[in-house]
């Protein structure tokens, strides 16, 4: 039993693991990551041409870390959420707080800020755990400062 | 009154009994840690949530028989004349029903979540330092929930057995078994790794449907024995040949010329009645001699009475 494990660690530690059901980060990889984004300042600003504010700065640092293209989509809560849960979206941020009311539509990523997540689309694992790879090692970059 | 003692145990059970004691209350203290430790790592995944709350519910056997036992051995009182013995029966009643409900809620939960295709979303976690996966948190906490487990299950199955005691079989034998919902959890835990979303909602109605199968056949025991049915030995359709044993001595005694027996069971002893048709006028000395004989033949025979009669009544 114990072997068996110890062999299927390595054999999927070789492969991408945990993979997405959907393919969202494979999708962003080839086109490009999509990010809906929903007003509320002073994490999202979208009344300019170009989007800015804290969250924002975050996907796009987090994007060429991850050498990926982001388009962003403006939009009300409830419809850029109905498009995460559709799998037509990849992050949705605009301040969300961790107790979120859509925590039943949308996945949660870890808090940057021990306050504030950003959503994803539920089970998309692999996606999850690059943002969620960025997230942590922001916020250990922010602890030490 | 020749009929009713106090209960004890012949000593070399006593020594078992003790044992088996403190096996439960480290059980006890295991499960506690088991539970603690899958809620830190619970997570979105079903499969986890179904192990976890079976974990949960194991407490209520071990506590069960822990509390149990410290009330059966009460001496019997004017109250309760009987004495304590049906408290195994009640706690194993109790556990039954409670394992029973959450079979059903957890097949119907696990569905719903298949049905409306959840996704499980498992995230990361910093540890020391290194970002770890949330599902290989989950893998190693249900071993730790399997493994010691299982060699406690197999240390008590044999006590529960020598003690014919129903509740302490029920607890040993889920621990032993405990190892497949381990599996089956880590196998959809895997499965959520490898992109096969639903791998966890069917690992969890595996799961549940195994909670149910055992709430189900539990709870007929529980309360077939409250409905003092023919006593069974622990491994289910078993008839307790020891009662056939007691016909036999008592036909076999010269100065009895008919019986009839019927016991029942009262946690972990038989309680019951011998009606006898007697050659001519029974003798008070033959029937005196008559209840240690059979006393003698096994521990479990604890209260009961040996009626003369001129006619062997309908039951």
């Amino acid at each position: 039993m114990k072997k068996f494990l110890f062999v299927l660690c390595i054999f999927l530690s070789a492969c991408t693991f945990p993979k997405d059901p959907e393919n969202s980060y494979e999708e962003a990889k080839q086109s490009a990551l999509q990010v809906g984004l929903v007003e509320n300042p002073p994490y999202v600003i979208t009344l300019e041409e170009q989007p800015s504010g804290s969250e924002v700065e975050m996907i796009r640092e987090f994007a060429t870390k991850a050498g990926l293209q982001v388009k962003f989509f403006k939009g009300s809560e409830s419809e850029l959420i109905s498009k995460l849960h559709k799998f037509k979206l990849h992050i949705v941020a605009g301040g969300f707080d961790k107790n979120t009311v859509w925590s039943k539509k949308a996945g949660l990523t870890t808090t940057y800020d021990k306050q504030h997540v950003f959503l994803i689309p539920k089970g998309e694992n692999q996606l999850l755990k690059n943002i969620e790879e960025y997230i942590l090692s922001k916020r250990n970059r922010d602890e030490q400062y | 009154m020749n009929s009713i003692r106090n209960f004890e145990l012949p000593k070399h059970l006593r020594e078992t009994l003790k044992k088996a004691n403190k096996l439960e209350w480290i059980t006890l203290f295991y499960l506690i840690s088991v539970t603690i430790v899958m809620y830190l790592v619970l997570g979105a995944s079903q499969a986890m949530k179904a192990a976890w709350l079976e974990d949960v519910l194991s407490l209520v056997p071990s506590a069960g028989f822990l509390i149990a036992n410290k009330i059966n051995s009460k001496r019997p009182n004017n109250k309760f004349p009987y004495g304590y013995h049906r408290v195994f029966s009640i706690a194993f009643l109790v556990g039954a029903v409670a394992l029973l409900g959450m079979g059903l809620f957890l097949i119907f939960d696990s569905s719903m979540s298949l049905i409306k295709a959840e996704h499980p979303t498992i995230g990361t976690m910093q540890i020391w330092g290194y970002n770890v996966w949330m599902g290989w948190l989950m893998i190693v906490a249900l071993i730790y929930s399997a493994a010691p487990a299982m060699w406690l299950g197999a240390k008590k199955i044999p006590m529960a057995k020598k003690l014919h005691n129903k509740l302490l079989y029920t607890d040993s034998s889920a621990q032993k078994a405990d190892y497949l919902t381990a599996l089956a959890a880590i196998l959809g835990i895997l499965g959520v790794g490898l992109g096969i979303w639903w791998a966890d909602a069917a690992a969890a109605i595996f799961i549940s449907g195994s909670i149910l199968k055992d709430g189900f056949q539990h709870t007929k025991t529980a309360t077939m024995d409250l409905m003092d049915r023919y006593p069974e030995r622990l491994l289910a359709d078993d008839e307790d040949e020891i009662i056939i044993e007691v016909v036999q001595k008592v036909r076999s005694w010269p100065w009895v010329k008919d019986t009839k027996v019927r016991f029942r069971e009262a946690g972990q002893v038989y309680f019951g009645q011998i009606a006898v048709v007697p050659r001519g006028e029974p003798k008070l000395q033959e029937i005196e001699a008559g209840y240690d004989e059979i006393r003698n033949i096994h521990w479990k025979l604890h209260d009961f009475t040996i009626d003369p009669v001129r006619e062997l009544p309908d039951w």
